[in-house]
């Protein structure tokens, strides 16, 4: 019974509720009890609200039996990356800085979702203060939920181990460097970075204030874009909040999620450098697209391998700036990660004329993506040219030891700002997922998630689960 | 005037200071940690000697590659700064 309620979508979760064959409150018990047995083997959770999630369960039940659901997310269990603000919740933002802070607000991704009857089961692990590689969490590693010997990705760690591991049916991650799409492609769940602007970032503690966004992750991309559309809207408390309408995600995937007349785009420089295996399962995906009836054109991105660096340079000067108080006191510096304090470091060395060219060059990163999708629906990307790396040890690729920002895919998303999705493709040799990232033009989320279910609706990868 | 007569002086017998202002890469990563740890220093930028030893071959990573990457990169004189800037009535 409990693996079975576990592993439902939201989709499958609501309908249930709405006929009566199962009420909210067994669902928040079974996703607690299964926390409680799995979970200290992994590390997803840093907070678990067990008391409260019950009772707002409980009161999401009462709506169904009045017949009166408050949303398509109502009764549903989601548990938030820890550095979306929880109002009198543990908020640590994965740092011993934070073990103490209890916000009085919750962030605004959090409250839309609360406000429509969504079940916050908990506060998820990550890497501290969600920057990358090499950064633990202060309060440990999440481990991978298909192999504990192996790390499940980050910044946004426990967000990408929680649902596969059936512990969150959807969680929310942030996305500065490919944070959603990275442990979402490591963990073999699907996720999106939506389009700067998209989710409000109110009360989301910063990394980069230019690059910083919010999304939704779990096991089916219907569930993202239902999750998507619930979070989404403009908010006067983000600065960088886009007041533009909010389509209905679910039902253009319901719609337009087929791949038969669809054209996807490939770019050589997001297909290269990567290690062979990576790049055998991905484009065995990309055979797949055309064999069930999508068409490729081959475009090219000209300075795309130039993301990498600029978003290094734009993410450390900006979280040198936010974190120079914690970093001029030894009382608080001593208790952040050693990473941590290395990339923030870095970043107060930076030059002022490399960061003035890497704000410009995302115009002209901006056009080039945008000519690359003019005759497409979307552009099909490797999600992570890396293979998993063991828990502790340093990111490889073709056997060298690599900085983050001297390869990789992901930051030309963050660098335009357009949305990009990713979804499982295969399984390496080691039994680990990857991911495939598809990218689209900003404010046409749909047709990314549309073009994502198209995909994998005809593939069995998010069908597989971990033996845990 | 003295200070940054002093500060120039510093720059002008580093291979930072070449790679900042001719865009020639660095002579090797070695003389760039140097570099950038007098800058520190004479600059008072205020990274601690046990932060810096943390970062100061990522540091040298990171200009290295702007050096090779972004630096060449000719960006049309026309293209604005994307940063967002509202002036703000009685806001504070």
């Amino acid at each position: 019974m409990q693996d079975d309620v576990v592993y439902l979508s939201a989709v499958e979760l609501v309908s249930r509720f709405r006929e009566g064959s199962l009420d909210p409150v067994a669902v928040a018990e079974a996703h607690l009890e299964r926390i409680a047995a799995i979970d200290p083997k992994l590390n997803c959770f840093i907070t678990v609200t067990r008391e409260r999630a019950l009772e707002r369960a409980r009161t999401s039940a009462e709506r169904y039996r009045a017949g009166k659901p408050a949303s398509a997310v109502d009764g549903v269990p989601f548990a938030a990356k820890d550095i979306f603000a929880t109002a009198e919740i543990l908020t640590t933002h994965g740092s011993k800085l934070g073990r103490e802070n209890v916000p009085s607000e919750s962030a605004t991704a959090v409250v839309k979702l609360e406000e429509v009857g969504a079940v916050l089961l908990g506060k998820l692990n990550l890497l501290e203060f969600a920057t990358g590689s090499g950064t633990e969490s202060g309060f440990g590693p999440t481990r991978n939920p298909w192999n504990q010997e192996y790390e499940s990705g980050g910044s946004s760690s426990g967000s990408g181990a929680a649902p596969i591991a059936g512990l969150s049916t959807v969680t929310l991650g942030t996305d500065t460097g490919g944070s959603i799409r990275n442990p979402s492609g490591r963990c073999g769940i699907a996720g999106i970075k939506p389009t700067y602007g998209r989710v409000s970032r109110s009360g989301v503690t910063p990394l980069a204030w230019t690059l910083d966004h919010a999304g939704p992750m779990a096991r089916t991309v219907r569930d993202v874009a239902r999750f998507l559309g619930a979070m989404s809207g403009y908010d006067s408390k983000d600065p960088g909040s886009a007041n533009e309408p909010v389509p209905d995600f679910e039902a253009a995937v319901e719609t337009m999620g087929f791949l038969s007349g669809k054209t996807f785009a490939v770019a050589p420089e997001l297909m290269a450098p990567v290690e062979p295996e990576v790049l055998r399962i991905v484009e065995e995906a990309i055979r797949h697209l055309e064999s069930a009836g999508a068409r490729r054109v081959d475009v090219s991105i000209p300075h795309a391998a130039a993301a990498n660096i600029a978003d290094e340079i734009l993410i450390g000067a900006e979280a040198a700036v936010y974190h120079e108080q914690n970093m001029s006191r030894p009382e608080t510096r001593s208790l952040m990660d050693p990473a941590v304090r290395l990339y923030v470091t870095a970043g107060r060395t930076y030059l002022a004329t490399d960061y003035v060219k890497a704000q410009r060059l995302r115009l002209v990163l901006q056009k080039e993506l945008t000519e690359a999708l003019s005759g497409a629906d979307v552009l099909v990307a490797l999600n992570d040219p890396t293979l998993t790396a063991k828990l502790g040890e340093p990111t490889r690729l073709l056997g060298k030891e690599v900085r983050w920002f001297e390869y990789g895919t992901v930051n030309l998303g963050n660098i335009t700002g357009f949305p990009a999705a990713t979804v499982p493709c295969g399984f390496d040799s080691r039994g680990l997922p990857v991911g495939l990232q598809i990218y689209g033009r900003p404010f046409e989320e749909e047709r990314v998630l549309a073009f994502a279910h198209g995909y994998e609706q005809t593939t069995e990868w998010h069908r597989r689960r971990p033996n845990l | 005037m003295t200070n940054r007569r002093h500060f120039l002086s510093i720059l002008t017998g580093a291979s930072w200071a070449a790679a900042a202002c001719t865009a020639e890469m660095p002579s090797s990563e070695d003389d760039l940690e140097r570099a950038l740890q007098d800058l520190n220093r004479a600059a008072g930028v205020g990274i601690a000697a046990d932060d810096f030893e943390l970062a100061r071959s990522y540091a040298a990573g990171a200009y290295r590659e702007a050096a090779k990457t972004l630096r060449p990169i000719v960006l049309d004189a026309g293209l604005d700064l994307p940063l967002a800037f509202a002036a703000k009535r009685g806001s504070w």
